[in-house]
């Protein structure tokens, strides 16, 4: 359905994106994953056009995306990480707006509303100004508009930063519920619970690069069967370095001042690690163990937590 | 596409229109008060007179001639003397209750029969800007016109002066002999005289013109500097929702769908246009209902081609303000400065004859100085209309280039 073919964008001297390359498939939800500042954001805008790449292609259903193809653009539904709506108009009068902006009108147009608005769950409140509306309900109406024309692809920017939980957990579900109808998503996160609860497939992305790509499963084999540890505390980096060489199959990950990361077998001993380590001078203050996860192939590929 | 972004832009405006009304109301306002100051019904005629104290120490007939001036009939429409003495008149002006204090020192006709320099003292109100310019420049042509009558009628002026000062009666073939005299030297001067007599009469001839409606000479006077340079601060206020787009985000969400950026600035500027169209038309439909002010018919397409041209030139020198602007503050503190300054040039606030000489040559470059120029001739000069093309072909090079040049400005600034 889509494609990303080797896309790169400069600001300046900054790469927000360098040769991004991954393929979404219709039906499935997609997730691109990564801290703030990963190139994330940038990868949306220019799958919507609203930046052009300085090299590589974008594709959507063969054709290629540009702000010259305003008609292909139709098939996108974008949904922004800002609620990008008009506050004076009422929940309908936004949805009129944008799905007017589509073609839509007349009977197709009044039935739509009501779908997006039973989906969203605003169909009470559905009159009211949106001015009126809380954080949370401002953000349901900003995703039925994005929806409003039955978008073959659906951009959802980090659609639920700034809910409270209850709120998160509802708008997953309604995203669940519109990919059901048959609407490819393409869904932006840090969190990586929503990732790996939601996604097919993922893309995980970190200083405008391609760290992963696959489906869950796959990525989560990068780290094989293998708990990442992660020591805090006094210690000379020589020693630390050398640890790998003590237990047969660690392997070191990263080294900062105070704080190393290892990976092991989850079939070898924690108890050998760490009596390995205090016997090489480590002055341990934490030592925290994850389990393979999202979280600990992030941890592998990037050498950080997700939440650093 | 573009009607579908311009009727989301025009039903926000109205969901929300308080800011709109307030701003059109401005000159309603504005208008009401000025009619309710001197409009037919308030009882008041403007009090447009020039108050003149004149202190008489002479008391000869020179003296008296220039207190007939001032309390005669012909200049009853432009001053009010009252003859006061000189210690009571300079105390009634200390308590600003005059705009001028003439006194004329004693032996002053003698000084100006015997053709020997005097002078005459003019105390000014100075808390007043034009009315004691009036006096002064009334009391000076009475000086000129004094001392070129006696040059010229030295000798029936020197027998009447003998004759008042014997207080002779004068047999009735001196009288008809004087009167031939005088006839023929007033023919002989009239020339000389009567500037400042047609300056009365072309007065009187607005005065007869107000006879129908007194307030709404008045009022086109003011409205047609006022709106022009009125409609700027709207069109300005408008155009905010340019940069309100963009800090709502909603700007980027329109250009991710079947939306260009071309329809987008274009909707923009037909918004500011229509919104300005509007608030035009309110104010002058008050103005009809307020003041009776009526557009003649047989004008009214060439009124209405003036008006559309003023406004979308207007829109273009805002949306341009606003496309040069790096920030919506920025746009917000340059506005004002340039609309002052176009009101100041353009005769909104201060008459252009009362500029500087250097500045009124400079006035034609103001919008605000075209606008109120084409509605006085419009509404005071309807059989001028025609007069109006030159405004009408001014209005439409501003409208194609200042619009032309905003909407190329507007779309590389959304498109970076």
């Amino acid at each position: 359905m889509l494609t990303v073919s080797h896309v790169s964008k400069r600001f300046k001297d900054i790469a927000a994106v360098q040769d991004v390359s991954f393929e979404i498939r219709k039906g499935e939800i997609f997730g691109l994953l990564g801290p703030n500042g990963a190139g994330k954001t940038t990868t949306l805008n220019m799958i919507c056009s609203l930046i052009k790449p300085d090299s590589g292609r974008i594709e959507l259903d063969g054709m290629e995306v540009t702000d010259k193809n305003p008609g292909l653009r139709k098939k996108l539904g974008v949904v922004p990480q800002d609620v990008a709506l008009y506050e004076e108009f009422s929940a309908v009068d936004n949805l009129k707006f944008w799905g007017g902006l589509y073609g839509l009108k007349g009977t197709p147009l009044k039935s739509r509303i009501a779908e997006v608005l039973s989906l969203v769950g605003l169909e009470e409140r559905s009159r009211d100004r949106m001015k009126t509306y809380s954080g949370g309900m401002k953000r349901r109406l900003n995703l039925a508009c994005g929806m409003i024309h039955n978008p073959g692809l659906l951009l959802l920017d980090e659609p639920t930063v700034g809910i409270d939980p209850q709120g998160r957990h509802a708008m997953l579900d309604m995203i669940r519920r519109a990919a059901k109808s048959g609407t490819t998503i393409l869904y932006t996160t840090h969190y990586l619970d929503e990732a790996e609860s939601l996604c097919d497939r993922l893309c995980i992305m970190d200083h405008g690069r391609v760290l992963a790509t696959g489906n869950q499963d796959e990525i989560k084999r990068i780290v094989g069967e293998n708990r990442i540890f992660k020591v805090t505390g006094v210690f000379e980096a020589r020693n630390a370095e050398e640890m790998p060489g003590r237990i047969p199959e660690l392997t070191l990950l990263s080294l900062r001042p105070n704080e190393v990361l290892y990976s092991l077998p989850v079939r070898q001993q924690t108890g050998k690690l760490i009596e390995t380590l205090i016997a090489s001078g480590f002055q341990i203050e934490n030592l925290s163990i994850k389990e393979p996860s999202l979280d600990s192939v992030f941890l592998k590929l990037t050498g950080k937590e997700l939440r650093d | 596409m573009i009607l579908h972004l311009l009727k989301k832009d025009i039903s926000r405006k109205f969901r929300e229109p308080f800011g709109f009304l307030i701003l059109t109301s401005i000159p309603l306002v504005f208008s009401l008060l000025i009619g309710m100051i001197f409009g037919p019904g308030s009882g008041k005629e403007p009090s447009l007179k020039v108050k003149i104290l004149i202190a008489d120490r002479d008391s000869s007939f020179v003296s008296e001639m220039f207190c007939n001036v001032f309390g005669g009939s012909r200049m009853n429409d432009l001053f009010s003397m009252e003859k006061t003495d000189s210690l009571s008149g300079r105390l009634r002006m200390e308590k600003g209750e005059a705009s001028a204090l003439l006194v004329i020192p004693d032996g002053f006709g003698d000084a100006v029969l015997d053709r020997k320099r005097t002078s005459l003292v003019l105390i000014k109100n100075p808390s007043e800007a034009f009315a004691p310019k009036i006096a002064e420049q009334t009391v000076s042509i009475l000086c000129e016109a004094s001392e070129r009558l006696v040059r010229i009628a030295s000798s029936p002026i020197q027998v009447i002066r003998k004759g008042i000062r014997e207080d002779s009666e004068f047999s009735e073939v001196e009288i008809a002999l004087l009167a031939i005299q005088i006839r023929r030297l007033i023919s002989k001067v009239e020339d000389i005289l009567i500037p400042p007599q047609i300056a009365i009469r072309d007065e009187k001839a607005v005065s007869q013109h107000e006879e129908k409606q007194p307030s709404s000479v008045m009022y086109t006077h003011i409205i047609s500097g006022f709106l022009t340079f009125f409609m700027l601060f709207v069109i300005e206020a408008l155009a905010r929702d340019l940069f309100q787009e963009q800090d709502m985000h909603t700007l980027s969400r329109l250009r991710t769908g079947p939306v260009s950026l071309a329809q987008f600035v274009a909707s923009k500027q037909v918004f500011l246009f229509l919104m300005g169209l509007l608030s035009y038309s309110m104010v002058w439909l008050m103005a009809g209902v307020f003041f009776g002010l009526k557009v003649p018919l047989r004008i009214m397409p060439v009124f209405m081609a003036f008006s559309v041209l003023l406004l979308s030139s207007l829109t273009g020198i805002v949306g341009l303000i606003y496309s040069l602007a790096r920030t919506r503050s920025q746009a917000q503190e340059i506005s004002p400065a340039l609309f002052i300054l176009f009101g100041m040039l353009g005769g909104a606030m201060v008459s252009i004859n009362n500029l500087p000489h250097f500045l009124q040559g400079l006035s034609v470059i103001s919008p605000v100085y075209w606008g109120q120029d084409g509605i006085k001739i419009l509404l005071l000069r309807p059989e001028d209309a025609s007069s109006v093309l030159i405004h009408i072909l001014i209005f439409s090079i501003l409208t194609v280039v200042f619009n032309g040049a905003a909407y190329l400005l507007f779309y590389r600034k959304f498109r970076s």
